[in-house]
């Protein structure tokens, strides 16, 4: 079975902090993760600010998602801010929390030391002002910071619970090249396809 | 289309708590999911979180229970809202202040004012809808058998059986 472990490269550091799984029903591949962190009131400031333009503007947005878009285990990743109950209009809380929703593949310790190694200054932009956030280099602490935190999942339901992240993207990409090997296919040439197909396989073969 | 990202988080009445819990465990999996019933959603989640937590990882008092939402759906919002109100809206009902479902402009609007905006993504293939991922699953799955099946095909039978396969777009 792919695991995050096995594609990023990344191995374990000590052991793990607590096994994730299965949280959702059923077996999936991708697995959910929420956690709800309290932060001090100016680093929500800091947040409202800094969200924006890694979310919208290039190269801002690029440079921040690129590490983790590559590594092909993150079905989706959302981050918000609540400050009020209900969200909107509500009363304002005590004090501001982070509420990160993840869902992904493989193992959830490899998952967290992924961020830890590949984006540790954009975790520090997320979490240093997070009550109890330990920073990305110790890894155990940090473990214990995510899965410690994590709430419980009752119910996940997932539309292709065989697939993983890199099945999908591969299989986007191998779907995008189908019409070229189609349009060679119909030109009638056999030596001239079988040449395309040998360049399709090179290129996409990693991807079958 | 849209990729819609929509998570909801609502205080439960009190006295729902414990029959939501039970109404979440008893839910059945996979296609049999109510949040399955919702056209074009990709992943979903339903929690209860109990309380939110204090700087120490105390609990908050007053802050929860909860009932958090989360959906990773094709668009349109509106439609993703139906179809929750509709598969969906008897969990919600435990909610403070949920409308019936059955009334789509207030459960919408209670909806709304719920939502938790998304503030950072990581979303690889959002631009994608799920039956386009669901076709690309299926192509990258025949595909790889076809190149197993022809990997020592002469020329003409490698085109004769392409065409067979995928020749019709």
């Amino acid at each position: 079975m792919f695991t995050v472990a096995a594609h990023a490269g990344i191995w374990r550091i000590g052991p793990p902090v607590r096994t994730i799984a299965p949280m959702g029903n059923g077996p999936t591949r991708a697995q959910p993760l929420m956690l709800i962190t309290p932060v001090r009131r100016l680093w929500a400031v800091w947040l409202r600010l800094s969200w924006p333009p890694a979310e919208h503007v290039w190269p801002v947005r690029t440079i921040t998602k690129r590490p983790l878009d590559r590594l092909r285990f993150i079905h989706f990743a959302h981050w918000g801010l609540l400050t009020r109950m209900p969200p909107r209009g509500g009363r304002r809380l005590p004090r501001p929390y982070i509420v990160f929703q993840t869902n992904f593949n493989g193992d959830a310790n490899a998952y967290i030391d992924a961020f830890a190694i590949l984006i540790p200054s954009r975790m520090r932009l997320l979490y240093q002002g997070a009550f109890g956030f330990p920073g990305p280099r110790r890894r155990g602490p940090l473990r214990r910071f995510v899965l410690g935190g994590a709430e419980p999942e009752p119910h996940f339901y997932c539309a292709y619970p065989d697939a993983s992240v890199k099945m999908i993207l591969s299989g986007l990409a191998v779907e995008e090249a189908l019409e070229e090997l189609r349009r060679a296919a119909r030109a009638g040439n056999d030596a001239a396809f079988a040449t395309r197909w040998s360049r399709f396989l090179v290129k996409h073969g990693n991807d079958l | 289309m849209r990729h819609v990202a929509l998570t909801l988080v609502a205080p439960v009445r009190p006295d729902a708590r414990e029959g939501l819990q039970a109404a979440l465990d008893a839910l059945p999996s996979g296609p049999a999911s109510p949040l399955a019933g919702i056209p074009g959603l990709h992943l979903g989640r339903i929690a209860v979180v109990d309380a939110l937590r204090g700087p120490q990882g105390e609990p908050m008092p007053g802050v929860g229970p909860l009932l958090m939402v989360s959906l990773d759906a094709d668009g349109p919002l509106d439609a993703v809202l139906a179809a929750l109100a509709i598969h969906c809206g008897e969990l919600l009902r435990a909610c403070e202040g949920c409308p019936d479902p059955a009334d789509g402009p207030s459960f919408a609007a209670w909806a709304r004012a719920h939502r938790l905006k998304d503030r950072w993504t990581i979303m690889p293939y959002a631009g994608r809808t799920l039956p386009e991922v669901r076709s690309a699953l299926r192509t990258r799955e025949r595909l790889g058998a076809f190149a197993g099946a022809v990997a020592d095909a002469d020329p003409a039978t490698l085109r004769a059986r392409f065409l067979e396969q995928f020749g019709d777009a």
